[in-house]
């Protein structure tokens, strides 16, 4: 048994963990009892945490089955991290098509969450690419689930609920250069990065906006867009430039605000002054955190929030009035995230990602005043008829949440009775 | 490269191996269960080794190590690096009351694990080269009350490869003794969590780097050198509350 923690390291938070070695050694609890997959713990929330206080740890679960490189399919176990995955594929020329802010997740639990990545637009979430998994249930089944059987579409987005993913078959995505070419360009509202990003669509892979929370004033406020796509595969093995002029963003969170205040305002800088393209390799430009492990704990002991929500694009007013209650209680992070997601669907209902524009900041957590702006914040999100990401929650109220997410009737219906998460109490007891 | 493992499902194997196949090495997996050899085999594959193939023993019954060698030689080509992982870390209670459990331990950890490097030497030594790695412990460098009984037989390992290391002086074939600290598997999974615990893969890259610098003995992780070291000389009382 060991404890392992969420990413918001909050109090109380906490599971204890069996960590098996093969699926045989995988112990369902007692007869009343109820258990939960933990993948790596990137999950902010509670929405990994077993509701009895116990989970299955899956780390040690990471083989590969098989890696076919010339069909791009890759079938391995579920414990299986993104990172680990692209060490085999990359040198093989394929990539993942969809990748979260960091490498550090499961197989398994990017499935779960149905993730998303810089490129939704054009690669939708996680769940598109997955081409089949096993489900094994406390019955003892043991199910292939492939795209279009209910169970399958139920498991992409049903946060653990449904079994635990043994293995699962991925569609990879070629890979023309480890390399990515980026640009900048400045923006100073919602609208503005909802019109770059849009022409971005077009001619770019990944993009996503980052802005200056603390600049926003009347729906003003100071941002970038960063766009990239893979480089062409004749430059790949030229070296990145050097680093001072590299400056990917990190996620935005209060514990790293000095660093990020300079490397935003040298971005920011640069995008106006130094237009033209960097040539960056691509794992370091999409998940430059991931250089720095366990930033999470620089929040000290009380743990932090993430706050991440979708608007719908006839809502995107909600986003100022949201970032409005946020300036006025001056919490938050110093930079936060926006994202431009797309209109390709899901094959899970309960996915979040819907088409509109997410964004994302961080709150250290200072107790009443920080859960109060989060319930307003909430009420925000639910009166423009948006959703927030259960991958980040740990405060959303029950209400939004069944409303947001309708299918989550069909989700308890097909809940594996040994498996259920404090998270899911919350939201539907 | 042609690379024999015994005792392959072993944690520490696997981990060895993985950085191994991204190089397109050919591995013989000799297990005692198929089943998980052979998941263990399409790992290997999938990570870009040129051939995985799974041979059957169970060293606490046959004395068959020789045979095996042989078979390996002539079947599967001749050997560049053997990997000797096989090992059984009973409680020190249960060998210290049952006999019978401590020869087996015996046979599995000491007789059959030199047994492997002697025929794997003597093949090599004739063709003037190839890499013999043995899985010791730092607990065969000090009789602690807890579990003495299993580091005599890492103990044996040690003596053993240091004689070996003479005989084999100038032929080419190294053999190195690797002496791990507590590592993550499924021998310590009943263990109580702690924060000297090393992973794995920890351990493959001390003995990559063992290997690159042609040591004769690899402590890893690195650090259990000097604690190893302080608790070599250490007085009797000290040791008996570790
Ligand atoms: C720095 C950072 C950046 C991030 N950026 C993004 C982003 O850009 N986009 C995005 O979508 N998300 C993002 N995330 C969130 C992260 O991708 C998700 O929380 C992901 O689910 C975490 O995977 P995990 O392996 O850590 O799973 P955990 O957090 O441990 O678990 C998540 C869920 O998966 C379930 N689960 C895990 N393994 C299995 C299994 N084998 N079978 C069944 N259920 C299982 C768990 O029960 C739980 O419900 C980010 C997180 C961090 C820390
Ligand atoms: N883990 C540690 O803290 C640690 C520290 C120092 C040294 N070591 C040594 O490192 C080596 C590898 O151990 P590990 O930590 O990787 O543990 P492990 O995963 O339990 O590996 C032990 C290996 O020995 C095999 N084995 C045991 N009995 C056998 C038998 N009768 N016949 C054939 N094979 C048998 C096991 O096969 P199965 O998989 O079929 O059981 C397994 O492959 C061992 O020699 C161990 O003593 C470990």
């Amino acid at each position: 048994m060991a404890r392992r923690t969420p990413w918001g390291r909050l109090p109380g938070q906490t599971v204890d963990v069996s960590t098996p070695w093969s699926f045989a050694d995988l112990a369902w609890p007692r007869a009343g009892g109820t258990t939960l997959a933990f993948g790596r713990g990137r999950s902010y929330g509670d929405c990994a945490l077993g509701a009895d206080g116990i989970g299955i740890e899956t780390r040690r679960l990471d083989r590969l089955v098989a890696f076919d490189r010339t069909a791009g399919t890759v079938e391995c176990e579920a414990g299986l991290t993104l990172a680990s995955l692209l060490d085999v594929i990359v040198p093989a020329g394929w990539t993942l098509p969809v990748m979260p802010g960091t490498l550090e997740v499961s197989v398994g639990g990017a499935l779960a969450n149905d993730v998303h990545g810089k490129n939704h637009e054009r690669a939708g979430t996680f769940g598109r690419h997955v081409l089949a998994f096993e489900l094994l249930r406390s019955d003892g089944s043991c199910t292939w689930c492939v795209p279009g059987m209910p169970l399958f579409e139920l498991t992409v987005g049903g946060l653990g609920l449904t079994g635990i993913v043994t293995r699962a078959r991925l569609a990879l995505a070629p890979l023309p250069s480890p390399y990515v070419d980026a640009d900048t360009q400045a923006f100073h509202g919602v609208d503005e990065f909802v019109a770059l990003s849009d022409a971005a669509h077009a001619t770019h892979e990944f993009s996503v906006g980052w802005f200056d929370a603390y600049s926003w004033r009347d729906g003003r406020l100071r941002g970038v867009l960063q766009r990239a796509n893979y480089a062409a595969p004749d430059v790949a093995r030229v070296a990145p430039r050097s680093a001072a002029r590299r400056l990917p963003l990190g996620l935005a969170s209060p514990a790293l605000t000095p660093w990020a205040i300079r490397r935003f305002n040298d971005l920011y800088h640069w995008s106006q002054t130094r237009p033209g393209t960097q040539h960056v390799d691509f794992r370091r430009y999409l998940f430059p955190l991931d250089a720095l492990a366990d930033w999470n704990r620089l929040y000290g002991a009380r743990g932090f929030f993430q706050l991440q929500c979708a608007l719908p694009m006839e809502a995107l007013a909600g986003l100022d009035v949201l970032l409005a209650r946020i300036a006025a209680a001056r919490e938050g992070s110093f930079l936060a995230v926006l994202k431009r997601f797309g209109t390709l669907r899901s094959p899970s209902p309960m996915s979040f990602p819907l088409p509109g524009v997410t964004l994302a900041l961080d709150f250290r957590n200072r107790g009443v005043s920080t859960a109060r702006l989060l319930a307003d914040a909430a009420a925000i999100v639910a009166e423009h008829g948006g959703r927030i990401y259960a991958a980040k929650d740990a405060t959303m109220p029950g209400a939004l949440f069944r409303a947001a997410y309708p299918a989550w009737t069909a989700l308890e219906a097909a809940r594996d009775p040994r498996l259920q998460s404090r998270f899911w109490q919350r939201v539907t007891g | 490269m042609n690379i024999a493992i015994f005792g392959a499902t072993s944690a520490i194997a696997h981990a060895c191996a993985r950085r191994w196949a991204t190089t397109g090495a050919r591995f013989a997996l000799v297990v005692r269960d198929t089943a998980r050899g052979d998941t263990l085999a399409a790992d290997l594959t999938a990570r870009g080794a040129a051939d995985a193939r799974v041979v059957r023993a169970d060293f606490a019954a046959d004395g068959s190590a020789v045979a095996l060698v042989a078979a390996l030689e002539r079947d599967f080509g001749a050997l560049d690096r053997v990997l000797v992982a096989q090992g059984v870390m009973p409680s020190q209670a249960s060998l210290a009351a049952d006999p019978d459990a401590l020869a087996t331990m015996v046979t599995i950890n000491m007789t059959s694990v030199l047994a492997v490097a002697l025929a794997a030497a003597n093949a090599m030594r004739a063709r003037g080269h190839g890499e013999i790695v043995v899985l010791g412990s730092v607990a065969g460098d000090r009789g602690r009350p807890s579990n003495y009984l299993y580091g005599s037989t890492k103990a044996a390992l040690a003596t053993a490869c240091d004689g070996l290391a003479y005989d084999l002086a100038g032929t080419g074939v190294h053999v190195m003794l690797v002496k791990p600290g507590m590592v993550h598997s499924p021998m310590t999974a009943g263990l109580p969590d702690s924060p000297l615990f090393a992973e794995p893969d920890a351990i493959a890259v001390a003995i990559d780097r063992g290997l690159a610098r042609h040591r004769r003995v690899a402590y890893a992780p690195a650090f259990w050198r000097v604690v190893m070291a302080v608790i070599r000389h250490a007085p009797r009382f000290v040791v008996r509350k570790l």
